[in-house]
């Protein structure tokens, strides 16, 4: 396995981590989500576009999987 | 809102479609108006290089067009729909098996030619039932191309707690594929190898995770997906070189033949998945950065770390370039040829299942003009590894939604 590849992610996790647990959840007001309510924050702002580019990595890797359940689909992989 | 960004199956984008809203934590609240959205795809694979064969010239891969429909029916305050429509058009060659080179230890492509033609639509559809707090999903579709008949579903729901500050998220969902390969081609070379006409493959997935409100500008999502595959789950379209000794001349002689590739009958996987969205106001631009942990015993593991920056312009404009890094290790049967029998008979050299790092590039424009969206997605993906075979490609999209 290419070693600076495996520092680089290992890093960029840990920046993950630090990122989001390093900060303290406080309580947001439903009117204080405009923010939150933005277009850019979604989970995924296009799922098309997602969906599309899912699928083309489906078909040329071999870890597959993400935050919903699901499985069989295409030929492809 | 807590939709996929990496999305194995068709099945997922259905359930994402479903959940096409702004704002990560309204799980619970329905869309407004009637939603139409249309994208058109064109995924073109590098030539793969003639030191990578057994000939003298480059070799051209695949090319698929891709064109995606979707809808999002608002049925009541309580009730919406979504139908989800792809039709993918593909022609061009793919790797068929690796030879070891005769003048050293490297493995070496054989392609398939440019045999490939073929077209596969993709049709589902989702209803959601919004409650107070919490949203209950069912899904279901259809996959068909010429050899191959796939079936799905799956239910899920999403709970509000402490005022939308948390959401947790539950789904599970199946699929019955059914594999009816073309036959074996006698006239080319390892014919030796009868490919088989009628398989079938199943596959069962359950999701729990959860999304928080860390503050007013960021949330965070983490999950936990399980995936079971049993049946046949090999490529029927591929062989693999393995060398034995057979007996010639009442002597015992190593012999390169090609057969079928043939993987274990059942796959199961863990997928950790998590998220974070930063919004940055000084900047007008919003940090997203996932992280994906792959294991399964087949004892393939990957990272995948995919990092963006959405930023926001005058005049509805949005600009997001972003990097994907993957990474994975190779199956336990995986060889690029065996010099032996393995005991288990399991043998593929698929570069899916290799040893490889992978990198891309992209970037997205959107322009917001009244009702409707307008967008342009383009990416640039380079893999690298010990496989001859790994592929690089391109992936353009242009597309639009309207909102009624």
């Amino acid at each position: 396995m290419d070693k600076k590849f495996q520092s680089l992610t290992l890093g960029m996790f840990i920046a993950v981590l630090l990122t989001t647990t390093g900060c303290t959840v406080v309580e947001v007001k439903p009117w204080q989500r405009n923010i939150l309510a933005k277009p850019v924050m979604a989970g995924n702002p296009d799922p098309a576009l997602a969906g599309i580019r899912d699928h083309t990595f489906f078909s040329k890797e071999g870890a597959s999987g993400n935050a919903s359940a699901g499985g069989g689909g295409c030929g492809c992989n | 809102m807590t939709s996929p960004r990496n999305i194995p199956t068709k099945l997922f984008a259905l359930t994402s479609a479903a959940l096409a809203m702004p704002g990560i934590t309204q799980a619970a609240v329905p869309p407004e108006n009637p939603q139409f959205g249309l994208r058109y795809s064109m995924y073109s694979e590098d030539a793969l290089p003639a030191a990578n064969t057994l000939g003298s010239s480059e070799v051209d891969r695949y090319d698929i067009g891709v064109l995606h429909l979707k809808g999002i029916i608002p049925y009541s305050e309580k009730v919406s729909f979504a139908v989800d429509m792809d039709y993918e058009s593909m022609s061009g060659a793919s790797p068929w098996y690796l030879v070891k080179d005769p003048s050293s230890t490297d493995a070496k492509v054989i392609m398939t030619g440019a045999s490939i033609d073929d077209s596969r639509l993709d049709m589902r559809a989702a209803g959601s039932y919004y409650l107070p707090d919490a949203r209950l999903d069912v899904n279901a579709g259809f996959s068909t191309e010429d050899d191959y008949q796939s079936f799905f579903g799956g239910m899920g729901t999403a709970l509000e707690f402490y005022q939308q500050q948390l959401v947790v998220d539950m789904s599970m969902s199946f699929s019955a594929d059914r594999l009816e390969p073309t036959p074996t081609d006698r006239s080319l070379p390892g014919t030796d190898a009868i490919r088989t006409t009628d398989e079938r493959k199943g596959s069962y997935g359950i999701y729990v995770g959860f999304t928080q409100v860390v503050n007013r500008l960021m949330t965070f999502q983490s999950g936990v997906n399980m995936l079971l595959k049993t049946g046949y789950l090999s490529d029927p379209y591929k062989l693999v070189q393995v060398t034995a000794p057979q007996l010639i001349d009442d002597e015992l002689i190593d012999v390169a033949n090609t057969i079928n590739e043939n993987r274990p009958g059942d796959r199961s996987s863990v997928v950790w998945v998590n998220r974070a969205r930063a919004y940055f106001e000084s900047y007008a631009a919003a940090l997203h950065l996932d992280y994906r942990y792959y294991t399964d015993n087949w004892e393939l593991n990957s990272h995948t770390i995919d990092a963006s920056w959405h930023q926001e312009f005058d005049d509805n404009w949005t600009l997001t370039p972003g990097i994907r890094l993957y990474q994975q290790t190779e199956a336990s049967f995986y060889a690029p040829y065996y010099l032996e029998p393995r005991d288990d008979e399991f043998y593929s050299s698929d570069y899916r299942l290799s040893d490889f790092t992978a990198t891309s590039y992209y970037f997205d424009l959107r322009k917001k003009l009244g009702d409707v969206d307008l967008i342009f997605a383009y990416e640039d993906y380079n893999s690298k590894g010990d496989s001859p075979a790994l592929t690089n490609f391109m992936l353009m999209t242009v597309g639009f939604d309207y909102r009624f």
